[in-house]
């Protein structure tokens, strides 16, 4: 997940970062350092101006892309970008928004205009929707989407006008840190022993079990979405799920804690590795510190 | 509820501009101080001190309670703090703040002797409390409260005691029959706060080569300069020369060059308030002492040998 | 109480230091690895907890919240001394909102300071862990928050105080902002003469230099470690 950048010293104008800028790429550091004494580099997140220079505000390392210099922090919270896809709780229902808890710095925004209201993509949202807010989403519930828009404040809003996106059932939530988690082109991966893995860049993962009509589909033709959006997406009903799924949905949310424990990256690969590795172990002995190292530390091997 | 004012935007770049200049809004420098004025309108202990259009009312009372377990041979005091909407439409709750650095400035520094408070040790001592009503803000509510609690202080005396040593029974004399007795006073600690700001408004000027952003330090803020000062610095000294207490927190940072200089004005106007407190103090003495009328209308008064 | 020899002929201090020697000073980060950022401070006998939770959402503000447990200091203390925390507190809360490197914090951020020892300088044990659990939780910062103590004996300044030297000599806390000799924080509590004042400021501040660096190789130390792992795992 390093930003590696090459060094284009020949294209840089007449910048000696090779000389006035003792780091090189991915040095390490902290909160008061001047990473270098040129002002004319972009300031990145991490950084700012002070009379000596450009300064380190975090402790991580220092990243250069082209002319943004930035620091990243090897923790912190989970920091949204355009496109992201994210796994949110609601906290409040306010008018015509709900507001979300994603794990960053400041809650996300659901707006009414931005979910699929029951009955098709086309219908507009009249009055009642907004009184009937709580029908649809209310304190507690989980539900994946894609973030629209970060805009300053840290306030970010959310969109889940997608049959990808909408209300989580039928399964258990896991929460990382958010650094560990691999981007990559899909989230909903299928899992051994009919579990299915929803994964959100903001840390929070959802197993679930695997529904016959696999809500991870491209975009459908409008007609199958007016289909397909009603009441019932919405509902807070579990379906039955036998104690096998349960045991392996355990399994593996004890294997993705393991995998974050030792700090591994998390992508269905690595998981699925974990979850090979741990089928040795007796799944009351899957939370144990040391059987948890032992299954991190197969499955990077293996995978 | 309300809220204190916010600063409005155009008023504070216009004052930030003539305080560059060395000016203020009612026209005085940046080290001068408001005129203070001293009044005692009632019993003894009973202060309004007025600082401009800071106005503070303080009323020392005592009594005779038992001593704390494990400080038996020490009295008590404290200093309970007032600040309703009387002094300012956004008040409404006390400030732990004040309070602390006022008992700081008088209890901590001994201003007051605990140990002359003690009747009995281990079962009767005075309760020395002193209540500020702030009666008028305008600014600078500690160094007012400070001059006035220590002015009520000196101004304060209690009725003297009899004590039965077969009973340990304690009894209060009636200032009739004997004078009151003041309190031990070991030194006078007089506050000052020093308000800050950046003499430009960017905080970080790219340009600027010095580390040291130069700063603007005033004294005696009006409300008005405090609702934008950078921070603020408190010192409390007392005539000899004697730092009380000092509190520095946030803003940008000072050299100890600078708090040394405050700390120099700081002593100067101790001096100058703790002599204008103990003038004050002896004109009321006098006011109240009958023997002194009688002296004044003496018809033999003494001749200046020429 | 039996009478310690505050300075002996020698020139040694009770506890065998010489007059400008800081006490043992150790911290870690990331003790905590489930809050947002964490760390523990000891400075001599003076032990101090710090978890930052944030920021989350809410106003931009910082609360910070110190808690003394009764069997911190040599005898059990029932009474708590609440006007004094709030005091220190509000300290703590404008000097590390100044030191903040955005122009508003990025949310609400929780400050929880755990004192588990005391054995004097308080106030400099919880603003370097503040300082060090801030910077692990990723808060940005212009820089570290030095804080350390030093008094006045006869005309002999002291570095960093313990208890029973704060008991009977005058003395002040100062913070510093990183390398800079200027003064951020000041609290001082005792009766000092003004002419003292310098040296001991001066002793101060070159007290939060040493502590600087140690809090400085801490927190590369703990990033390297990092570093390493997460190469190791591929991340």
């Amino acid at each position: 997940m390093s930003l590696l950048v090459t060094r284009k010293s020949n294209n840089l104008n007449s910048l000696e970062i090779n000389d006035s800028d003792d780091y090189k790429n991915n040095a390490v550091v902290t909160p008061g350092e001047v990473v270098t004494e040129e002002v004319t580099w972009m300031k990145g997140h991490g950084t700012f101006t002070d009379s000596r220079g450009i300064k380190a505000s975090l402790a991580g390392t220092v990243t250069r892309v082209n002319k943004l210099i930035s620091v990243r922090p090897l923790k912190g919270r989970y920091q949204p970008e355009v496109g992201d896809h994210v796994i949110g709780r609601v906290l409040e229902v306010g008018l015509k928004r709900w507001k979300i808890e994603i794990g960053a710095a400041q809650a996300g925004t659901l707006m009414l205009g931005s979910i699929n209201l029951p009955g098709g993509i086309l219908r507009r949202k009249s009055e009642s929707d907004e009184i009937q807010m709580r029908e649809l989403l209310k304190e507690g519930d989980l539900f994946n989407a894609e973030v629209q828009g970060v805009f300053g404040h840290g306030t970010v809003h959310l969109h889940t006008r997608s049959l990808k996106y909408g209300k989580l059932r039928n399964g258990f939530l896991v929460v990382v840190p958010s650094q560990l988690i691999v981007r990559s082109r899909s989230y909903s991966h299928i899992l051994q022993s009919g579990v299915n893995m929803l994964v959100g860049i903001n840390g929070m993962i959802w197993l679930s079990k695997q529904t016959e009509e696999p809500s991870a589909v491209d975009t459908p033709a409008i007609t199958r979405l007016e289909e397909e959006t009603q009441w019932s997406i919405y509902s807070d009903e579990n379906e039955f799920i036998p104690p096998i799924t349960r045991s392996s949905i355990a399994r593996y949310a004890c294997c993705i804690k393991a995998l974050a424990a030792f700090e591994a990256p998390i992508s269905d690969s690595t998981v699925n590795a974990a979850y090979e590795a741990s089928l040795q172990y007796q799944s009351e002995t899957l939370m144990n510190p040391e059987i948890q190292n032992n299954i991190a530390i197969m499955a990077l091997k293996s995978s | 509820m309300l809220r204190a004012p916010l600063p409005v935007n155009n008023s504070r770049k216009f004052v930030k501009e003539i305080l560059n200049e060395g000016f203020r809004i009612d026209s005085r420098s940046l080290t001068e101080f408001r005129p203070v004025q001293i009044e005692f309108p009632g019993d003894y202990g009973v202060v309004r001190y007025t600082q401009g259009n800071t106005k503070v009312l303080v009323s020392v009372s005592a009594e005779l309670t038992q001593p704390f377990e494990d400080r038996a041979s020490e009295g008590m005091f404290m200093v309970t703090t007032e600040l309703n909407p009387m002094a300012a439409p956004w008040f409404n709750q006390n400030d732990s703040f004040l309070d602390r650095i006022i008992e700081k400035a008088i209890r901590r520094s001994a201003a007051l002797d605990l140990e002359s408070l003690c009747v009995i040790a281990g079962k009767v001592c005075w309760r020395v409390r002193a209540d500020v009503h702030v009666l008028e803000f305008d600014g600078n509510l500690i160094d007012a409260i400070c001059a006035a609690v220590i002015t009520a202080l000196r101004h304060y005396r209690h009725p003297d005691t009899a004590i039965d040593h077969t009973t340990n029974d304690v009894r209060l004399i009636p200032t009739k029959e004997r004078n009151p007795i003041p309190l031990n006073i070991l030194h006078t600690p007089i506050s000052v706060t020093f308000s800050f700001y950046h003499d430009n408004d960017e905080l970080l000027d790219e340009d600027e080569s010095d580390t040291t952003p130069s700063h603007i330090c005033l004294c005696d803020a009006t409300r008005e300069e405090e609702s934008f000062r950078s921070f603020f610095l408190i010192v409390t000294i007392n005539k000899s020369k004697e730092i009380c207490q000092m509190y520095k927190s946030g803003g940008f940072q000072l050299s100890t060059d600078a708090i040394i200089d405050c700390v120099e004005q700081s002593y100067k106007r101790a001096v100058d308030l703790t002599d204008f407190i103990e003038t004050k103090l002896t004109e009321d003495s006098n006011l109240r002492d009958p023997e002194w009328k009688i002296k004044l209308a003496r018809a033999d008064n003494t001749r200046i040998a020429s | 109480m039996s009478r310690i020899e505050i300075f002996n002929s020698e020139g040694f201090r009770h506890d065998g230091r010489r007059f400008d020697e800081l006490r043992n000073f150790t911290c870690t980060i990331g003790d905590h690895p489930n809050l947002d950022g964490s760390s523990s401070v000891k400075l001599g006998a003076t032990k101090v907890s710090c978890m930052v939770v944030g920021p989350y959402n809410g106003p931009p503000r910082l609360n910070f919240s110190i808690d003394v447990t009764p069997f911190s200091t040599f005898e059990r203390q029932a009474r708590k001394n609440e006007k004094r925390l709030q005091e220190l507190q509000s300290l703590l809360v404008t000097s590390f909102t100044s030191a903040c490197a955005t122009a508003e914090l990025p949310g609400t951020i929780d400050v929880r300071i755990q004192v588990l020892a005391q054995d004097g300088g308080l106030v400099s044990a919880c603003t370097n862990a503040a300082t060090l659990a801030l910077i692990d939780a990723g808060i940005p910062m212009k820089d570290y928050i030095c804080a350390c103590s030093a008094g006045i004996y006869d005309t002999t300044p002291f570095l960093d105080l313990s208890n029973a030297e704060e008991t009977d000599l005058s003395f002040l806390t100062i913070g510093a902002l990183g390398n800079d000799s200027d003064v951020l924080m000041l609290l001082l509590e005792n009766k000092i003469p003004a002419d003292h004042l310098p040296v001991v400021m001066d002793m101060a501040l070159s007290g939060t230099q040493l502590v600087r660096q140690v809090m400085d190789d801490t927190v590369r130390y703990y990033t390297q470690q990092r570093l390493a792992k997460r190469k190791l795992t591929g991340l």
